[in-house]
């Protein structure tokens, strides 16, 4: 085992909350098969069980048309997963771009990129994103992966450019350079291959913030569309109706709220084990 | 220092140029004509809307007609409601402003605290505490936590009034919803600010001063503890615009964040564009006075 991975199985936190969400992963990711074997699904209404509390068969009860929480909340964590981990990409490759070209280029072109930087990040970037999705009048998933990934990339940048200015004047880059190596060869051969452990660790940090933005989002009404069930609509929902069935907060809430402790602990056991800098 | 000021000014109004200038292409962009509805407009009437609307010239006009406006502090016409833009802002500033106020004041009177006492018991209970408040107030989002706070404070206990924005009570819940993701975030930097400050050379020699640990802390080790606080107030204003939304949705608070979500949901696209601009010359100007506080209270900054 690397260092890395052996600093990071003795923080507790870190470890229980990986644990917790590989739970959540596989619920997400095969509850909902498994319950279609057991004839439930998320949008299937069943109007005459109505809203009723957790029980055996439905562990955390029914919503108002009496569809199945449990499944919807799995549905709903799928769509949080996929939204949180392919805009934490989304702001990988940007951020990666953007911090990288800087920090090679150097001078004014990196004093420039990196005011740009300083400027986005003092702005209320989410009601940019309210702004746009308003714009285009759109609640395509893919729509919004772009745009919270497009707020997303900030912090990378900065990281990315660090790591780049304290490698470019290493011995290896320089000798590539002095054989003639182009810029882009340099930056996405010779130097973020190095960087790449910090990268990847600081990406997985953006994972929590992200699903954040859509519950966001979509608690507000611009994000994911009912029917779909997403964990930002599942808390509006319980929300709007918590003082006559209070179980359609507490679930959809509690599991957010935990899956996102748990990232956050998870996020910052990698960062502490493989970026013993920071 | 006022040529820093000076050209910080323009800055940000170069920035605000910039935002102004995405809002109207936003605006321009939005699909459809702002009054296609299931009933056309005929020749005559179209054009009369057209024209007061400014629709009839072409594009340029139409954006040096905007920023000619936006100068002058006029943004337009709604075009769900018979109301300025700017009378639209000047409706819900009020609360909102009131209610930033509240939560900024909560967090920053009890972050201060909080990190303060967490610092001087490290690795206690106390410590210990915070922290797990700060993961709270960072991962627990507003809009999970206020309907709780709805459902244990106002409803089950009856203590406060569970929405609305009249009487002082009705101040508290909405203040605790926005505020608490800040507390947890000063108490943190306050506490590894005053470690910080404890370990330098400065505080080191007022105690050999023999001056009493109050002292050395109130007038030596606090100002340097809390720079970092202050430099942070500026990045917290954008937070505090964004967090408002949400809690005045859930309290139904007539504010300016629930003006945005209205406008949001029923395309009124003047007026998003409206709160964007102005949201923005907020946020920016908060970034600024931070940026000038801290400079002007780090005595290493002055040259």
């Amino acid at each position: 085992m690397s260092p890395g991975w052996r600093r990071f199985s003795r923080n507790r936190a870190a470890v229980v909350g990986a644990g917790f969400i590989g739970l959540v992963l596989l619920l997400t990711l095969i509850g909902p098969m498994v319950a279609a074997g057991l004839g439930l699904d998320a949008t299937t209404q069943h109007v005459l069980l109505g809203p009723a509390p957790p029980s055996l068969a439905h562990p955390l009860g029914t919503d108002a048309l009496g569809r199945d929480l449990m499944v919807r909340t799995m549905e709903g964590g799928r769509v949080a997963l996929r939204v949180g981990l392919l805009a934490a990409v989304v702001a990988l490759v940007v951020g990666v771009t953007w911090g990288g070209v800087a920090g090679l280029a150097g001078g004014r072109i990196d004093a420039a990129m990196m005011r740009l930087v300083d400027v986005f990040y003092s702005l209320p970037q989410t009601v940019f994103v309210i702004v746009v999705m308003a714009v285009i009048s759109s609640r395509s998933e893919l729509l919004l992966v772009g745009l919270i990934g497009a707020i997303s990339w900030l912090t990378l940048a900065r990281i990315v450019r660090a790591q780049v200015l304290a490698l470019r004047a290493s011995d290896h880059v320089l000798a590539a350079r002095s054989v003639g190596a182009g810029f882009g060869r340099l930056l996405f051969r010779h130097i973020l291959p190095n960087a790449a452990g910090t990268i990847v660790v600081y990406a997985a940090l953006l994972i929590p913030g992200a699903m954040l933005q859509e519950a966001f989002l979509s608690f507000l009404g611009l994000g994911i569309a009912p029917p779909r069930a997403s964990w930002g609509t599942l808390v509006q929902e319980g929300a709007a109706q918590l003082v006559v069935y209070p179980w359609l907060l507490a679930g959809p809430g509690v599991i957010m709220a935990l899956t996102i402790f748990a990232l956050n602990f998870v996020g910052d056991g990698l960062r502490d084990a493989f970026d013993p800098k920071s | 220092m006022i040529a820093t000021v000076v050209r910080r000014a323009a800055a940000a109004v170069v920035v605000i140029f910039c935002v102004a200038t995405f809002a109207f292409f936003a605006l321009h962009a939005a699909p459809g004509g702002p009054f296609d509805r299931e009933r056309q407009l005929s020749g005559e009437a179209r054009r009369n809307v057209e024209r007061a609307y400014h629709l009839d010239q072409p594009v340029t006009a139409q954006y040096l007609g905007f920023l000619d406006g936006l100068v002058h502090g006029d943004l337009g016409w709604s075009m769900k409601r018979p109301q300025r833009v700017a009378a639209i802002i000047a409706e819900g500033l009020p609360a909102s402003a009131e209610l930033a106020a509240w939560a900024l004041a909560f967090a920053v009177f009890f972050g201060v605290g909080l990190g303060v006492v967490a610092a001087a018991g490290r690795d206690g209970p106390l410590d210990h505490a915070t922290r797990a408040v700060a993961l709270l107030g960072v991962s627990v989002p507003a809009f999970v936590i206020g309907p709780l706070l709805v459902d244990w404070v106002a409803l089950r206990l009856d203590l406060v009034p569970a929405a609305r924005w009249d009487t002082a009570a009705s101040r508290i819940l909405p203040t605790l919803t926005l505020g608490l993701a800040y507390l947890g975030v000063i108490a943190r930097l306050t506490r590894a600010g005053t470690v910080e400050a404890a370990q330098q050379d400065f505080v080191r020699t007022a105690r050999a001063k023999g001056l009493g640990e109050a002292t050395v802390f109130f007038k030596h080790a606090l100002r340097p503890a809390l720079l970092p606080v202050v430099s942070y107030l500026g990045p917290a204003a954008a937070g505090l615009v964004t967090g408002s939304i949400v809690v005045e949705t859930i309290f139904q608070i007539p504010g300016l964040g629930a003006a945005l979500v209205q406008a949001a949901t029923g395309r009124d696209y003047p007026v998003l564009c409206g709160i964007l601009v102005f949201y923005c010359v907020v946020v920016v100007a908060a970034n600024l006075i931070a940026d000038l506080a801290v400079a002007a209270l780090d005595p290493r900054s002055r040259s």
